[in-house]
C-alpha cells in the first residue's frame, strides 16, 4: 500500500522556483450558462517561501488550492511541479506527489473521527511510505503539546487542540510545501494566536514553503508575499 | 495488514449495523435463489432416473373409455415386442361393517402391473410379495392403501363391497411405483383385479374412468423411436400429453412416454417452482435495492473522509479497492450463507415432493454449475453495484463536503439500471420467456419512475401548500419536505417497492383465500355432494333425499369446433395463449332459471320461443377462451354431434359448492344426449351427513358422495402451504423494509442534527424541535405507505385482470396493520425522544 514502489519524487528547482502555476483558468457549469472562477492566475512559489493568498468568500481560494494540490484540473494552464505539469501525470502518480511534496491544513481540521489522535498522524506517514512512522508520529505529538491525549479520538479534543493535530499530521510528513487554508478560521482570538505561533516557529523549523489562504489581513502579514483573489483575477 | 491498511479500514469501514443488514438482505436473496435453483435442477435429475417407474411402464395408452378393438390391434401391429398390461383407475364408494361408507381411488389391475417399478404389499404373515400376487391369490383379493387401516377399522379379512362385488382384504400396501393421477385425491387407494371390475356392475360408459394400457421393451429408451409411429398410427392429432388437454372425441386416446412423464411432473411442480422464482425476484429487488442504498448512503458519509484521504495523497484506486473488498466479504459471507441455507430448504422440498410422488428419500443433487451460477451472480452483482457507487468518489465537489446531487442522480439511475438487466438476466436464465422478461422489467421500470414522480410532485405541491396560518414547526418540516432531497427520494423508493411486495401479497393471500378457503363463506353450504348417479337411479334419489338438495344433469363432451372452424383455427384467429380449457373435457348441464347467487352480466337468458339452442356462459371462461355473444359452438356428446349459440355471460359464485358449470345449455336439448347427474345436498348435523352418505353409497354404489367437509380441508391444505409461503415472502419483504425504515430514520437524525442545533440555539424548544420531526416522518410514511398501497392495487388488479382470473380482494386488516405499524414506530420513537437532551 506505501508507495516505495512508485518513483520518489527529487527535490527540483527550477530557476529556483520549485512550484509554478501558470495562466490557471478555472470555469464551472452553471444554471446559466459557464462561470469564469479563476482567470490567467499564475503564481510563483520558491523553496522555503511564504505566500498569501488573500480574497472574500467565493473569490475562488478553494478551488485553485484544489487545483494547486492536483485534485481538479483546471480549464487552461499549468501547475508545474519538480518541472512537470502535474496534470500530465496519471491520478495515481499525482496521488503519490501529494503524499510527499504536499502538507494540507485545513479550517474545519479534518481530522478522521474513527481514528485516534496519533493514529491520525501516523496515517499520512504509512501513506508517504515512511518507516518509522510511531516514532516520527510520536515526536510530533511531544512538538505540539499533545502527547497526554495520543489516544484520545478527535471528538473530545477541542478546537485548537484538533488544529494542533491537523498542523502536527501537515508537518509530519516533512513536506516540501505547506498549504493552510483559513488554519484559524474555526478558533476564538486565544486559540487564533497560539495555532499563529505554532504555525510560525513549525515553518521556521522547517524547509517548507507555505501557502496559506486566508481573509485575515493580518494572519496574511506573516507571510513574506500577499496575494489577493478578487473576481477570479490574482492581485499581487 | 500493513498499518497503512489497518488504519484505512478504521478509516473507511462499513459501520457494523450496515454490514449486517446488507449481510442479511443478501443472504435471503441469495437463500432463496439457491433454493430455487437447486430444487431445480435436483428434480430434474432424479425424475428422470424414476420416471419410468412413475409411468410403471415405458409407454402408457391412457383413455377416458375403455380401448376399442380396432385401437388394441393398431398398437400390436405398430410396435415391435413387448409386454403390456391394463389399468383402470376410479373413485368410488365403498362399504364396510354395514353401514359404514367411504370414498376411495380403485386401482383395477392385471397380474403383470406393473411393468416397471415394484407394486408390493404385506400380508397376513407380515412377508412383503407383489401386490398382483396377493390379488391372484384367491377370487375375491383386494388389497388395501396403508391410510385405510388408519382411518377406519378395515384390516386383514375384512370385507368390502364396492358396487355389487364384496372383496375380502388380504394385504396393506407397502410400496406403490406410480404417483397419483389426481392432483387431489379423494381417497386413499384400494387394488383389486380388473377382471372383477365388471362385477361391480357399473355403467362402463357413464361411469368417470381413467382406462390405461402400459406397454414395456427391454430398456425405456427402445420405446423412442415408437412414440410417434404410435400416436400417427392412432390417430391422435397435435401433440398433448395431459389427459386434461388432451383427448376427447376428437382425439378419444393418448400417447406417453416415460419421458413426457418426466415433463409432466415437472410440470405439475412448476407452480412451486415459478412461486420461489418470483419470489427470489421480489427479493432480489429488495436486498438489491437496500444494499444499493445502504452502501450509497455509507459512502455519502464517508465522502469528506475520502476527499480528506485524498488530500493526503490516497490514490482513488486504493479506496475502491478497499471497498470493492468490503462488499466482497460481505457478499462471500451471505453467499455461502444463503448457499447452505438454500440446499437445505431445497432438501426439505424434495423430500415433501418425494413423499408425494412416492419417491425414497434422496438427497439432492448439487450441480457445480447451479453453485458457480449463483455464487457468481451475487458477488458479480455486489461488485457492480459497489462500481457504481464508488463515482461518487471521483467527483470533485466531495472535497468541500458538499453532497454531489447530480452524480447522485446519475448513480442511483445506473443502479436502477443494472437492477433491472440482473432481474432480467435472472429470469431468462431461469427460462422465463423474452416477452414476459421484458413486461416484468417493464412493469418494475415503470413503477420506479412512477415513485420518483411521485416524490417529485410531492416535494412541488408542498412548495406551493400555503402556510400563513401554520405553526412553526409545522412550516419548517413543510419547509424541509419540499427540498428534493436525493436521501430522502432513494429511501423513498426502497421502502415503496417492500411495502409493495408486503401490500399485494397480502391482497393475493386475500384474493386466494375468498377464492378457494369455504370456510370463509357466510353462505349456507350443502355437506355432500353426489356424483354420476345414473338417469334411472334418479327417481329412488329423490325419494330418498328428504334434505334439501339440487340435481344437476351432467353431459361430459369436448368443444369440436368454434363458428365452424377447427379448433386450431379458432386459437390463431383469437389469439389465444392458454388453451387447456379449449381442448379439456367440458362437462355441460342445463337449467331453466339462474340461481340466487348467480347474475347475468351480458346478453339475454334462454328464451324458449327461441328456434336456436342456446348457450349460457360463465364470464370468466368465456374471458379465457375469448368468446364472444353469438358464437356458436360445435360439441360431440359421446360422438353425438351438438350446436349450440351462446346468448349470456353470466357471473358464478363457485364458493356456494352449488352444482355449478361453465356452461349451462337450455333445457330441454341435453335431454337427448347420454347424461348423469349430480346433486348437492344441505344436511343439518354431521350425523345426518354420515347417515345420507351412508344410505347413499348402499343405494348407488356407482355414484360418488363426497363429503365438503372432508374436500375442502385437503383443498386447504394445499392452499395453506401457498399461504405460509407468501406469509413468509411477505415477512421477508417487511424485515428489509423495516431495516430500510431504521436506517433511514438514523440517517435523517444525523442530517438534521446540525439544523436542530442551531434551531434549539436561536430558541426553539425541544418539543418543538421534535415536533418537526414528527410531522416529517408521519409525511413521509404516510406517502409511502399510501403510494405503495395504490401501487399494489394497481399490479394486483392488472394481475388479475389478465394473468390470475380471481376477484380481487383487498386485505383491508392486513393493510391496517402495517399502516398502524409504520406509524406507531414514528410515534413510538417520538415518545422514545421525549425528555432526552441530546440534541
Amino acid at each position: 500500500m506505501a508507495h516505495e514502489s512508485l518513483p520518489q519524487f527529487e527535490t527540483f528547482r527550477y530557476n529556483n522556483i520549485m512550484i509554478q502555476l501558470t495562466d490557471i483558468q478555472k470555469n464551472y457549469d452553471g444554471p446559466s450558462g459557464e462561470i469564469e472562477i479563476l482567470t490567467g492566475v499564475s503564481i510563483p512559489i520558491p523553496p522555503k517561501a511564504s505566500i498569501a493568498i488573500t480574497g472574500p468568500s467565493g473569490s475562488g481560494k478553494s478551488t485553485l488550492l484544489r487545483i494547486l494540490a492536483g485534485l481538479e484540473p483546471p480549464t487552461k494552464g499549468r501547475v508545474i511541479v519538480h518541472n512537470q505539469n502535474i496534470y500530465d501525470l496519471t491520478d495515481d502518480d499525482r496521488a503519490t506527489l501529494r503524499s510527499q511534496t504536499f502538507g494540507f491544513i485545513f479550517q474545519s481540521f479534518r481530522l478522521f473521527p474513527a481514528l485516534t489522535v496519533i493514529e491520525n498522524i501516523q496515517l499520512s506517514l504509512d501513506i508517504k511510505g515512511t518507516k518509522n512512522s510511531d516514532t516520527i508520529a510520536h515526536e510530533w505529538m511531544e512538538n505540539v503539546g499533545l502527547a497526554h491525549r495520543k489516544d484520545h479520538l478527535p471528538e473530545t479534543l477541542s478546537g485548537g487542540e484538533q488544529q494542533r493535530v491537523a498542523i502536527a499530521r501537515a508537518l509530519a510528513t516533512n513536506p516540501s510545501v505547506i498549504v493552510a487554508d483559513e488554519p484559524t478560521g474555526n478558533l476564538d482570538k486565544k486559540n487564533s494566536d497560539g495555532i499563529q505561533t505554532m504555525l510560525q516557529s513549525c515553518m521556521e523549523a522547517s524547509n517548507a514553503a507555505l501557502v496559506l489562504v486566508t481573509h485575515d489581513i493580518e494572519l496574511a502579514k506573516i507571510c513574506d508575499t500577499q496575494y489577493e483573489l478578487s473576481n477570479g483575477q490574482l492581485l499581487k | 495488514m500493513s498499518p497503512l491498511q489497518e488504519k484505512l479500514k478504521k478509516a473507511l469501514q462499513l459501520k457494523q449495523s450496515h454490514q449486517i443488514i446488507i449481510g442479511v438482505a443478501l443472504g435471503l436473496c441469495m437463500t432463496l435463489m439457491s433454493a430455487q435453483r437447486l430444487l431445480n435442477t435436483s428434480l430434474d435429475t432424479s425424475l428422470t432416473r424414476k420416471s419410468a417407474e412413475l409411468l410403471t411402464a415405458d409407454i402408457e395408452i391412457a383413455s377416458t373409455q375403455a380401448l376399442s378393438t380396432k385401437n388394441i390391434d393398431i398398437i400390436s401391429d405398430t410396435l415391435p415386442a413387448h409386454q403390456s398390461s391394463r389399468r383402470q383407475l376410479f373413485s368410488s364408494m365403498i362399504q364396510f361393517y354395514g353401514q359404514q361408507t367411504k370414498l376411495v381411488e380403485i386401482m383395477a389391475i392385471e397380474p403383470n402391473y406393473p411393468l416397471r417399478g415394484q407394486c408390493s404389499a404385506m400380508d397376513t404373515a407380515g412377508n412383503i410379495v407383489p401386490v398382483s400376487t396377493l390379488l391372484s391369490s384367491t377370487q375375491n383379493a383386494i388389497v388395501i392403501g396403508k391410510a385405510l387401516p388408519q382411518i377406519t377399522d378395515i384390516t386383514f379379512g375384512s370385507t368390502i363391497k364396492i358396487g355389487n362385488f364384496t372383496g375380502t382384504v388380504v394385504g396393506i400396501i407397502h410400496q406403490e411405483p406410480d404417483i397419483s393421477i389426481q392432483s387431489l385425491k379423494l381417497g386413499p387407494r384400494i387394488y383389486m383385479a380388473l377382471d372383477n371390475v365388471t362385477a361391480t356392475g357399473f355403467d362402463q360408459q357413464l361411469s368417470r374412468k381413467y382406462h390405461s394400457t402400459f406397454i414395456a421393451f427391454d430398456a425405456p429408451e427402445e420405446s423412442d423411436p415408437w412414440v410417434n409411429p404410435l400416436s400417427n398410427a392412432l390417430g391422435i392429432e397435435g401433440n398433448r400429453k395431459t389427459i386434461q388437454g388432451s383427448y376427447g372425441p376428437s382425439q378419444p386416446i393418448v400417447v406417453r412416454s416415460f419421458r413426457d412423464m418426466n415433463e409432466s411432473v415437472l410440470r405439475g411442480f412448476s407452480s412451486v417452482n415459478q412461486f420461489f422464482l418470483f419470489l427470489s425476484l421480489f427479493i432480489l429487488l429488495l436486498s438489491g435495492t437496500a444494499f444499493g442504498f445502504i452502501i450509497w448512503t455509507t459512502i455519502i458519509q464517508k465522502l469528506p473522509d475520502i476527499g480528506n484521504l485524498r488530500y493526503l495523497g490516497i490514490q482513488i484506486r486504493q479506496i475502491h479497492a478497499f471497498y470493492n473488498s468490503e462488499a466482497l466479504r460481505v457478499a462471500s459471507i451471505a453467499t455461502v450463507l444463503g448457499l447452505i441455507m438454500g440446499a437445505i430448504i431445497a432438501q426439505l422440498c424434495q423430500w415433501f415432493i418425494g413423499t408425494q410422488l412416492n419417491l425414497p428419500f434422496a438427497l439432492i443433487t448439487i450441480h457445480p454449475m447451479d453453485l458457480l451460477f449463483i455464487a457468481g451472480f451475487s458477488i458479480i452483482g455486489i461488485y457492480l453495484m459497489t462500481r457504481c457507487v464508488m463515482k461518487l468518489t471521483t467527483s470533485t465537489r466531495l472535497f468541500d463536503q458538499e453532497q454531489p446531487q447530480r452524480a447522485s442522480l446519475q448513480i442511483i439511475g445506473l443502479m436502477a439500471l443494472l437492477l433491472l438487466g440482473f432481474m432480467a438476466a435472472f429470469l431468462l436464465i431461469n427460462q422465463v420467456s423474452f416477452i414476459q422478461t421484458l413486461g416484468l422489467i417493464g412493469g418494475f421500470f415503470t413503477v420506479f419512475l412512477a415513485l420518483n414522480g411521485i416524490d417529485r410532485l410531492g416535494s412541488r405541491c408542498l412548495k406551493i401548500i400555503p402556510t400563513k396560518n401554520a405553526s412553526l414547526p409545522q412550516r419548517l418540516a413543510i419547509k424541509y419536505l419540499s427540498d428534493g432531497h436525493t436521501l430522502r427520494r432513494m429511501a423513498f423508493i426502497s421502502i415503496c417497492f417492500s411495502l409493495i411486495a408486503m401490500f399485494s401479497m397480502a391482497h393475493y393471500e386475500k384474493s386466494l383465500n375468498h377464492e378457494f378457503n369455504p370456510k370463509n363463506s357466510d353462505k349456507v353450504l350443502p355437506s355432500l355432494f353426489v356424483t354420476d348417479l345414473y338417469n334411472h337411479q334418479l327417481a329412488e334419489f329423490k325419494a330418498m333425499i328428504s334434505q334439501p338438495h339440487k340435481l344437476s344433469p351432467l353431459s361430459r363432451t369436448r368443444i369440436l369446433s368454434i363458428n365452424n372452424q377447427a379448433l386450431a383455427k379458432y386459437v390463431e384467429e383469437r389469439d389465444l395463449s392458454n388453451t387447456t380449457f379449449l381442448y379439456r373435457e367440458q362437462n355441460l348441464s342445463s337449467r331453466d332459471t339462474l340461481y340466487e347467487t348467480e347474475t347475468l352480466d351480458e346478453g339475454e337468458w334462454f328464451d324458449p320461443n327461441n328456434n336456436t339452442i342456446e348457450i349460457s356462459v360463465e364470464e370468466r371462461f368465456a374471458k379465457r377462451l375469448k368468446l364472444r355473444l353469438n358464437d356458436q359452438i360445435q360439441f360431440s356428446i359421446f360422438g353425438l354431434p351438438f350446436t349450440g349459440t351462446i346468448t349470456s355471460f353470466r357471473s358464478v359464485d363457485w364458493s356456494t359448492f352449488d352444482p355449478n358449470f361453465f356452461m349451462l345449455i337450455e333445457p330441454p336439448h341435453l335431454k337427448e344426449f347420454p347424461q348423469t347427474w349430480i346433486s348437492a345436498i344441505y344436511t343439518k348435523s354431521d350425523t345426518e351427513t354420515l347417515d345420507v352418505q351412508a344410505a347413499l353409497a348402499q343405494a348407488f354404489p356407482n355414484a360418488s358422495v363426497i363429503d365438503i367437509q372432508n374436500t375442502s380441508e385437503k383443498v386447504l391444505g394445499f392452499f395453506k402451504t401457498f399461504i405460509v409461503a407468501f406469509k413468509l415472502g411477505a415477512l421477508f419483504s417487511f424485515f428489509i423494509g423495516g431495516c430500510l425504515f431504521l436506517l433511514l430514520g438514523k440517517l435523517y437524525v444525523d442530517i438534521r442534527k446540525e439544523s436542530y442545533n442551531m434551531l434549539f440555539w436561536i430558541g426553539m424548544s425541544q418539543r418543538n424541535i421534535r415536533k418537526i420531526s414528527l410531522i416529517e416522518n408521519l409525511w413521509f410514511t404516510g406517502m409511502t405507505a399510501v403510494s405503495a398501497l395504490i401501487i399494489s392495487l394497481i399490479i394486483v388488479s392488472i394481475l388479475f385482470g389478465t394473468l390470475i382470473p380471481i376477484q380481487l380482494k383487498i386485505n383491508g386488516l392486513a393493510t391496517g396493520i402495517i399502516i398502524t405499524s409504520l406509524i406507531g414506530i414514528v410515534f413510538l420513537e417520538w415518545k422514545l425522544k421525549e425528555g432526552r437532551n441530546d440534541l
